[in-house]
């Protein structure tokens, strides 16, 4: 793992999403609503669409039949294409299937500067 | 009192002088329905980002109806920006041909049926003169009125001779197509040598009636595909029009083999219901029919390669995309690993290039 600074900790609004570059990999970073950073490989495990292309959201949460409960705001990561659910606090698919993990990585905050891990 | 005894103006007068007046119906509107969004919280207030009203689809799309990529920056529908669907799905993947379908259906209006026909006329002109003119790559659907069949002939035989016209388009939704009400246009379309495509309607409703959910329609989409494949057999489309070509599209094909697999067993049975079929119907299916690959399930890729063996035949399918839609399938990545090169290549290219007469 090395490390790539991305840009400076004020440019990213909590709630918002962008893609980086490293070399000829790409990635979508994320900064949570709570402030915290989150990076993910940018491909969907599925048919290969561009993550960062989709939706930073929240979702409805497991529920009463006939009720709805939404949360999560900010967190889920909607792909652009088939929508499929990633938490962008570990790459997990909210469904679970054989092709649903997102590879996460770490960021950091360091001297000011959003670090990424990869 | 009888009214003749006032005149028009003390009737005025009287009216408003004496007696107040309570208005029981006046109609208030907002402008726009974006007004009742401070109204609203989520889960609803994303739903609205969809909105399209309730029309012929009668959801309001949980997700969003189009891949999030094909936005348009001006706020048009997706899929109306020419350059943007080249760049998006022709270049980028190397599409040789792709097949028109569109999206505006005057088929499966329920009324006023010479509108119908005028509007499906009116929109293969435009189609004409704004797709197929614009790329070569293009080939064409010709949309018609089945309600009123007769007219539908007449569109079929001005649209035909446009030299990439490759089929007639039926929506499936709510209407029989085997019917011979509609066998007309059978005729019309051997005689032009066009194929028949259906394709997904949105009227299209469970057994039961309107599903209730969105994720419940569109699950149970195919059932309508399954009527219409044993609905033509058995009315004979192909006994009198034995040139017909019909492809199936956005009806999934996974269930074809068992629906085949029940046809002959109650065939062997009841045949002499409908003496004018002549063959066991699976043999209909393989000669007249092909399916379009979207939305294409994902289960174990081994058991999709189980499901085409199981079609006892490699030449039922051919690939499709249904850009710009949310359920788009990738030419890169949907058809399972399992598949061979040569499946791949009769799937991607050479069942639609034989069944639709390509070179
Ligand atoms: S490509 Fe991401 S959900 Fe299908």
């Amino acid at each position: 793992m090395k490390k790539h600074i991305v840009c400076r900790e004020e440019e990213m609004n909590p709630g918002s999403k962008r893609s980086v570059e490293v070399g000829k990999r790409a990635f979508v970073l994320v900064r949570t609503p709570d402030g915290s950073y989150q990076a993910l490989r940018d491909v969907c495990p599925h048919q290969g669409a561009r993550l960062s292309d989709g939706e930073l959201t929240g979702t409805n949460l497991p529920s009463c039949v006939g009720e709805y409960d939404y949360g999560r705001k900010g967190e889920i990561l909607r792909c652009p294409w088939h929508r499929w659910e990633f938490d962008v606090t570990s790459g997990d698919a909210l469904v679970a299937d054989r092709q649903s993990r997102v590879k996460h990585y770490e960021v950091t905050v360091e001297d000011g500067y959003v670090v990424l891990h990869c | 009192m009888t009214i003749s005894q006032v005149s028009p103006e003390q009737r005025e007068t009287n009216r408003t002088e004496t007696v107040p007046i309570i208005d029981t119906d006046v109609h208030e509107r907002f402008a726009s329905i974006q007004e009742l969004l401070p109204y609203m919280k989520e889960p609803f207030l994303s739903y609205m980002e969809h909105w399209t009203g309730w029309g012929e689809l009668k959801y309001i799309h949980p997700i969003g109806g189009s891949k999030l990529d094909s936005l348009l920056p001006n706020g048009n529908v997706p899929g109306s920006d020419l350059g943007v669907l080249q760049e998006q799905l022709m270049d980028k993947y190397d599409i040789h041909k792709a097949m028109l379908t569109g999206l505006f259906y005057p088929a499966t209006m329920e009324a006023q049926f010479e509108l119908a026909a005028a509007l499906a006329s009116a929109y293969n002109d435009w189609m004409v003169e704004h797709w197929l003119d614009k790329d070569e790559r293009f080939l064409g659907s010709i949309h018609v009125a089945p309600q009123i069949p007769e007219l539908a002939v007449r569109e079929i035989e001005r649209m035909a001779d446009h030299p990439r016209m490759v089929q007639v388009l039926l929506p499936i939704g709510t209407a029989a197509y085997g019917d011979p009400f509609y066998h007309g246009i059978y005729e019309a379309a051997e005689r032009k040598g066009l194929v028949v495509a259906m394709h997904q309607g949105n009227s299209v409703r469970s057994p039961f009636g309107q599903p209730r959910y969105y994720i419940e329609w569109h699950t149970i989409l195919s059932q309508a595909f399954m009527a219409s494949v044993v609905n033509l057999i058995v009315n004979g489309v192909f006994d009198k029009y034995p040139g017909t070509r019909i492809a199936m599209l956005e009806g999934g094909f996974s269930w074809l083999p068992s629906l085949m697999w029940r046809m002959d067993q109650n065939y062997k049975s009841l045949r002499l219901e409908v003496p004018w079929v002549k063959r066991l119907p699976s043999e209909y299916v393989k000669e007249h029919f092909r399916f379009a690959t979207q939305p294409i399930e994902d289960p174990d890729p081994m058991h999709m390669l189980k499901m085409v063996e199981l079609m006892d035949s490699d030449e039922l399918l051919m690939f499709s995309t249904d850009y710009p839609h949310w359920d788009f399938d990738s030419p890169l990545r949907s058809l399972p690993t399992s598949f061979s090169k040569e499946l791949k290549r009769k799937i991607f290219y050479e069942n639609a290039a034989k069944f639709y007469g390509l070179t």
